[in-house]
């Protein structure tokens, strides 16, 4: 292979990792803090996806400056489910299994309302078109401004979780239940707030996503899949992990993208997401928590 | 009387910490051996090591003669080693009978027969009247009976008891006697891991092993060990009421 | 209540038997639609209602069955019967390889895996153009006669009902039962889990593979989309709550209800279709999470004051 060709696709693969990365961090505290299973995650980053071209395509906004406005709204699904869905779930040893449904009778909401307000076909917001050159390497505006805004996102996200009471608690929470709540952590505020949490961080992964790539309302599932497999690679509740893990699935999708066609390159994900779960359960933090 | 099951220099660790440290000990056949210790002494961790649950580090359990270690729980059982946990695991949404059922289906040909087997298992351990009950309705007490009457459906040969007098009263430690000396009369050997409820331990045990920390501490009849100032000088701290009156 | 049962039984079969004789074309294609539901749901109450791992892929052996028996027609020229039984038989030989790899991973991962692999059978589906006719899909002989059809559906739920039943009643049965309730008690108590897990599933593979080859015959046309249908998964999965998971009768009462639902309402807006689904799941699990069969008993159960009499025996 050519090695601009090769180098092209590293850039591609990474600056789509950011973005990845992005979309599982919103499973991460999700899973870490409650250990469950959101199915609805990739529906609410493409709802976040769609939001963001429906006010562009008519107001010709930013989808920078929408980033809150995508977060606030899946946040607030997110919220509303938790406070009056899936808390209200029995906590017994069926909760796993009940709110796993649950989440997947979300998830179906969401893709119907999404049809019903914005339609079924493949969107996406072309504000950003061209590309900055690095030497010979074609650096996408598009996607350069998604990892850029992601990494922010990110950054963000670490500080709230390590610098504010809330973020503290949810941390508190994820490393130990009874020991948080003795500490006089509220669980179920904590729960709320942790869900709407990892739906607002899957609405900012929408919001950058749609500007790279076209979306349409059946692509939930892959996104859901997609943000497992990083934390599943990347090991739960593992940051760096999953930061490695979605450059990983960039550079494993880009390239297959580029090897075989773009169809496999769409079930790459969950190919590593088996791999790893059969080979290397605890993802790669696991090999280093000796 | 022949070795039933043989434990040689049993070690298993948890990252830095010795669960089970070089234990060793025999039980015969139609034997009540008791291992007693502090909480941590590593009495669960054993019994999953026998049972196949865990992999031992080093040494080997030896069943009838035969190594058993590397096998898996579900052969264990079926070879005949039956055993109880010490948080009670019924299947809550079956009956009582159908819990017994599952259990005597590893010996049995078919539902029917097992079905059978496990209602003869009921009467023994008095749980007839709740055949028909869903197993997380029972109390404690029928739940602990529960346990071992599914271990003995598996028609063992020895039965790993763990903790399966804890949190009962004393009337249930005594009727929990009662039935646990009955298991040798069906020619079933039993290994009783304890923590508290010492007295009960003195009344049915033909032979005591201690463990501190993973380690054999010592061995012997109940008279022996009870009296050995090593055992006492283990427990005075957390048992002082109760060895208080051998000390 | 075993004569009633029995009664009853005998009733709705004449009914079954004698419906494309009586009714129209179009209730005759009701009929057809919700015993392939039906049987789809048959197939997830063996591996999620019994054996308790939640799957959410059911449909890949759908399509699997589908695709099969387009196949076997459009390019083998065989009959779209022989086309429908290879399909099953090549789902279930599918199944052991898969079952082997999936059943390791626990609850959750189980179900994300199972939502995956339906992922990846709709690419090889797009991609293997040369066989699968790719997105274009392939276009099979019309079917005149819808009789055929329609009755072999119906044998279908009576195939899987029976086998429920028998599985129900077997030593298999509890085993699956017991895993469901607590895998490693199970496991202690001498049940093979690996193997009864794998045999479970390949089982459940059978029903929705055939479903899916007579779905794909009556609509004389396959591609990737009609082959694994968005919201079959999870009506499937709503008959079965609804009706009772784990029960014999569970996935076949939720089946009528919801199609009877479907008919009356949903048909009207259809663009609602998913959504109404989703709120249902939700409502059904907040409100009956047992379904009905086990509402239906212990209704019964307590007007005839077994449960009092069962509580003064604890006194015992």
């Amino acid at each position: 292979m050519d090695i601009h060709i090769f180098l092209q696709l590293v850039v591609n693969g990474l600056l789509v990792g950011g973005v990845y990365g992005l979309m599982s961090l919103g499973i991460n505290v999700v899973w870490g803090v409650m250990g469950v299973i959101n199915l609805a995650h990739g529906d609410l980053i493409m709802a976040a996806g769609f939001l963001t071209f429906w006010i562009f395509s008519r107001w010709n906004v930013n989808p920078l400056l929408l980033l809150p406005v995508g977060m606030a709204m899946t946040f607030m699904v997110g919220m509303l489910s938790q406070r009056f869905l899936l808390g209200r779930l029995p906590q017994d040893r069926g909760a796993i299994k009940s709110s796993l449904l649950m989440t997947f009778g979300i998830s179906y909401v969401v893709i119907n309302t999404a049809q019903l307000l914005w339609g079924n076909e493949f969107q996406t917001v072309t504000s950003l078109s061209g590309s900055w050159m690095a030497g010979e390497l074609d650096f996408a505006k598009a996607r350069t401004v998604a990892f850029l805004a992601a990494g922010a996102v990110t950054v963000m996200l670490w500080l709230f979780l390590h610098y504010t009471t809330y973020g503290r608690a949810i941390r508190a929470v994820s490393q130990n239940r009874d020991g948080a709540s003795v500490c006089g952590v509220d669980n179920e505020r904590i729960r709320v707030a942790s869900f709407a949490l990892g739906a607002g961080l899957a609405g900012a992964a929408g919001v950058l996503l749609v500007m790279i790539f076209a979306i349409s309302p059946s692509m939930g599932s892959g996104y859901t899949i997609r943000s497992f497999a990083v934390t599943v690679i990347g090991g739960l509740g593992s940051f760096p992990g999953a930061l490695i893990g979605a450059m990983i699935l960039g550079l494993a999708e880009v390239f297959t993208g580029y090897l075989v066609n773009s169809q496999v390159a769409n079930g790459v994900a969950f190919i590593l997401f088996l791999v790893v779960l059969l080979v290397l359960p605890q993802g790669l933090s696991g090999m280093f928590r000796r | 009387m022949s070795t039933l099951l043989e434990v040689r220099s049993l070690t298993k660790s948890f990252g830095g910490l010795r669960a089970v440290d070089g234990v060793s000990f025999k039980v015969e056949e139609g034997m009540i051996l008791s291992i007693i210790g502090p909480n941590g002494a590593g009495k669960t961790t054993l019994f999953n090591l026998i049972t196949g649950a865990l992999a031992p580090d080093s040494g080997d359990i030896l069943f009838e003669g035969r190594s058993i270690k590397g096998l898996k729980p579900n052969r264990t059982a079926r070879l005949g080693i039956g055993r109880t946990f010490q948080i009670v695991r019924p299947f809550p949404f079956l009956t009582t009978l159908d819990n017994v059922t599952l259990a005597a289906l590893a010996k049995a040909k078919n539902r029917r027969e097992a079905r059978l087997r496990a209602a003869e298992i009921l009467e023994i351990t008095h749980l007839s009247t709740f055949a028909r009950l869903d197993a997380r309705n029972l109390t404690l007490a029928r739940r602990k009976r529960l346990e071992i009457a599914r271990a003995m459906a598996l028609s063992p040969r020895i039965i790993l008891l763990d903790e399966v007098m804890a949190g009962l009263t004393p009337v249930e430690v005594d009727e929990t006697i009662v039935l646990i000396k009955s298991l040798t009369t069906m020619g079933i050997a039993a290994v009783a891991g304890v923590e508290h409820v010492m007295q009960a331990v003195r009344k049915i045990s033909d032979r005591i092993v201690v463990l501190n920390f993973g380690q054999w501490l010592a061995e012997g009849t109940p008279g022996e060990v009870m009296r050995n100032p090593e055992v006492i000088r283990a427990y005075l701290g957390s048992h002082y009421g109760e060895t208080g009156e051998d000390a | 209540m075993k004569k009633i049962s029995l009664v009853s039984g005998a009733v709705c079969l004449l009914v079954v038997i004698g419906i494309p004789f009586l009714a129209s074309d179009y209730l005759v294609g009701f009929f057809f639609n919700m015993f392939i539901f039906v049987t789809v749901a048959y197939g997830w109450n063996l591996i999620s209602g019994y054996t308790g791992y939640l799957s959410f892929g059911q449909i890949s052996f759908f399509g699997l069955g589908a695709y099969t028996m387009a196949i076997a027609v459009f390019r083998f020229h065989w009959s779209w019967q022989l086309g429908v039984l290879t399909g099953a038989v090549l789902a279930v030989v599918l199944a052991a390889p898969l079952g082997w790899l999936m059943l390791r991973l626990r609850g959750p991962y189980f179900a994300l895996g199972m939502l995956g692999f339906v992922q990846v059978l709709y690419m090889v589906a797009s991609a293997a153009s040369s066989v699968t006719g790719g997105g274009e899909g392939l276009y099979l002989p019309p079917t005149a006669d819808l009789h055929p059809l329609y009755y072999s559906a119906a044998a279908m739920v009576v195939l899987a009902m029976g086998a429920t039943w028998a599985v129900e009643r077997s030593a298999f049965g509890l085993r699956l039962q017991a895993i469901r309730e607590d895998e490693l008690a199970a496991d202690a108590m001498g049940v093979e889990t690996t193997r009864v897990k794998l045999a479970a599933f390949m089982l459940s593979s059978a029903f929705p593979a055939v479903a899916g080859g007579l779905y794909a015959w009556r609509l004389s046309y396959i591609d990737p989309a009609s082959a694994f249908p968005g919201n079959y998964e999870i009506q499937t999965i709503l008959m079965t709550i609804f009706g009772g998971a784990g029960t014999i009768m569970g996935p076949l009462l939720g089946g009528i209800a919801l199609s009877v639902m479907g008919e009356v309402i949903w048909a009207r807006f259809a663009e609602l279709h998913l959504l109404l689904t989703g709120s249902l799941i939700i409502l059904v699990l907040l409100f009956m999470p047992e379904g009905m069969v086990p509402l239906v008993r212990r209704t019964v159960a307590r007007r005839r004051g077994r449960i009092a009499r069962s509580a003064a025996g604890e006194g015992a």
